[in-house]
């Protein structure tokens, strides 16, 4: 076994292949990577797009709440406003009115005026009134909620802060300026919102139906809620919630977004693996196979039968029209070997306006009849011109076929020559089937004497015959193949069937009449195995 | 099988019987008993065919075959038993002549 030739074969296949697959690796690595990163950008948009809307509407509850509440006419009021606020709405957890310095002691008295409700463990409503240096709420004039709104003139968000008191939820607050008919700003409305269960039941909605994390950030970066841990190795989204400033954000762990891809690749690693190995198994096999010594001689018989039909075929008339330049003659021809090479032949050669033409079968197929119809179809091109009678033709090639036949090897043979000009057709039969001829629209089978095939007994008197071959008729010559081609029942196809054939196809030309009988025989057969070569020439003259 | 063959010898006469299909196939086989009748000459030689019902031009060299060892051998040839579909073959191919019949 040639073990050099396995390693060759091996290497380029593995490379060959190593080569394409790396292509698809990289397609495919490519193409799904940017697939993924673009659905998880689409999701994560989306996702956080939703999740920042609904965290809006919820702080603007407080909002609109506060927005809505009357304005405090007298200091007697601000206790009714801000209970009302925390009766109407539910999420709000406390509500203040506190009013700046100089408009407390206007109002009320004292240097600071600020009313505060909200709600109880037990949800009612405690209110208490500050006015003294005694609570820590005290200081609320120099508070962000109060300071911004007062000095502004605009709404302000707080950043979100755990309330440790009482809830023990993430509250935030929002606060608004009191401004009075007369454009001035006397105090500040507050309204104290839980952000808690409200969000991070959004939040974790989003996270259970995907592979983010999601958390939130303040506008001074302080994290909310969410995990900001293993930055490293992961895609992170951001999204501002408007007003407030702060900060939405998807993370996905890049192991997790790329799984799909990570898998795939693997997948193909896997199929690249084995694929190189059932390579690699198949040449091994095929080459062993090759190289054992009776296939090996199989394959050489093979190729030199291959080359033996290249040959047969080329010692057949091969132009097509065969004489291009006449209009008065027309020949057709097929020729289908059983096996590689088979023992039928044909030829045919114009000289001094007269057609010379063989068709002739020789006993048995294969490479022996291909070895005699060499031999025939070489002494017909040898001894016909010049002769002036087929039968001269045949004493001819009978007589050397004879010489040393010891395989006595016969071949049944018609040859004739044709007057083109005159139509004058001579034809001498070595025991081959009769020639069919269309005349005048009639066809019939021409009543030719049979003789004896060549190559059986030496010196034997050949005679021809003499018929009229008027213009418009056609012959058809033909081998046994065609009428005993068999279907898969055994059948033959028989003569009444080709007659049948031909009249049906008697006024087409050479070349349809050819197709014709080939196709008809090629349907009877059905795909049965040709068991002997199909020959046939039909010469028609117009 | 679709064809058979049997060699019967009664003296100097010999007896071939072929029954059924001689085609390129059996014909392969049949050669190999007429090398062997060919060997061994004899008186007559009487191909019995009454049996058989188509041959193939393999076959009919093989009738060729034991036609010329019988020349040589100078025994008389002989066939008989022909069926009208075989006897067709042989005139169709001119071999009814070869073989005198």
């Amino acid at each position: 076994m040639d073990k050099g030739l396995i390693r060759r074969l091996c290497f380029w296949a593995i490379g060959a292949t190593t080569a394409i697959f790396a292509l698809a690796f990289s397609s495919v690595y490519v193409y799904m990577r940017h697939e993924l990163t673009a659905q998880a950008d689409y999701d994560a948009r989306r996702n956080l797009d939703m999740a920042s809307n609904m965290i809006w509407d919820r702080l603007e509850i407080a909002r609109t709440a506060v927005i809505n509440s009357a304005l405090p006419q007298k200091s007697g009021d601000s206790r009714k406003i801000v209970e009302n606020l925390l009766h109407h709405n539910d999420d709000i957890y406390g509500s203040a009115i506190a009013l700046k310095p100089e408009y407390a002691r206007k109002y009320a008295g004292k240097d600071r005026f600020m009313i505060y409700s909200y709600r109880t463990l037990a949800d009612t409503l405690s209110t208490f009134i500050l006015s003294d240096s005694v609570s820590s709420y005290f200081q609320y004039p120099e508070r962000d909620w109060f300071t911004y709104p007062v000095e502004m003139g605009t709404e302000h968000w707080s950043q979100p802060y755990l309330d440790q008191l009482t809830t023990g939820e993430l509250m935030v607050s929002y606060s608004a300026p009191i401004v009075t008919q007369d454009s001035v700003i006397v105090g500040v409305f507050l309204a104290d919102l839980t952000l808690g269960q409200g969000i991070s039941h959004i939040v974790n909605e989003i996270d259970s139906a995907s592979d983010y994390r999601t958390y939130m950030i303040s506008g001074d970066r302080q994290i909310i809620f969410g995990d900001t841990t293993r930055l490293s190795n992961a895609v992170i989204y951001n999204m501002e919630i408007p007003h407030i400033g702060w900060t939405l954000g998807h993370i996905i762990d890049k192991d997790t977004l790329f799984g799909p891809l990570y898998k795939a690749m693997l997948n193909l690693t896997a199929l690249f693996i084995l694929t190189i190995m059932i390579l690699c198994i198949a040449i091994y096999y095929t080459i062993s196979l090759m190289t054992r010594p009776a296939v090996k001689r199989q394959m050489r018989i093979k190729a030199e039968l291959d080359i033996a039909s290249r040959i047969q075929e080329g010692m057949l008339p091969k132009m097509v029209p065969p004489f291009p330049n006449r209009k008065d003659l027309n020949i057709a021809t097929v020729m289908k070997p059983a096996k590689e090479v088979g023992g039928d032949f044909y030829n045919y050669f114009l000289e001094d306006e007269r057609l010379y033409f063989i068709i002739g079968d020789v006993s048995g197929k294969g490479v022996p009849a291909a070895l005699i119809m060499a031999i025939a179809t070489e002494l017909f091109m040898f001894s016909a011109p010049d002769k002036q009678d087929p039968a001269d033709i045949v004493d001819s090639i009978n007589n050397i076929l004879c010489r040393d036949n010891r395989e006595n090897m016969f071949i049944t043979m018609v040859v004739g020559i044709l007057d083109v000009k005159t139509g004058n057709l001579s034809l001498c039969n070595a025991g081959h089937n009769l020639p069919i001829c269309i005349s005048a629209g009639k066809v019939c089978v021409l009543p030719l004497e049979t003789n004896i095939p060549t190559g059986v007994i030496p010196s034997y008197a050949y005679i021809s015959q003499t018929f009229d071959f008027p213009k418009g008729s056609t012959m058809i010559l033909y081998t046994d193949g065609v009428t005993e081609a068999e279907n898969p029942e055994r059948e033959q196809f028989g003569e009444s069937r080709l007659m049948q054939v031909i009249k049906e196809n008697k006024d087409g030309t050479a070349h349809q009449l050819c197709d014709a009988v080939s196709g008809a025989v090629h349907t009877f057969t059905a795909g049965h195995e040709q068991s002997d070569d199909i020959t046939m020439i039909i010469l028609s003259r117009e | 099988m679709d064809f058979q063959f049997k060699t019967s010898r009664n003296g100097d006469d010999v007896k071939l019987t072929l029954i059924g299909r001689l085609d390129t196939l059996s014909a392969a086989e049949l050669a190999n008993e007429i090398k062997k009748i060919n060997a061994n000459p004899s008186k007559s030689v009487e191909v019995e065919i009454s049996g058989l019902n188509y041959i193939s031009s393999s076959g009919l060299r093989c009738f060729v075959d034991l036609f010329k060892g019988c020349r040589v051998s100078g025994s008389s040839f002989s066939i008989t038993g022909m069926q009208p579909a075989v006897k067709e073959i042989f005139d169709l191919t001119g071999f009814t002549k070869v073989f005198g019949l």
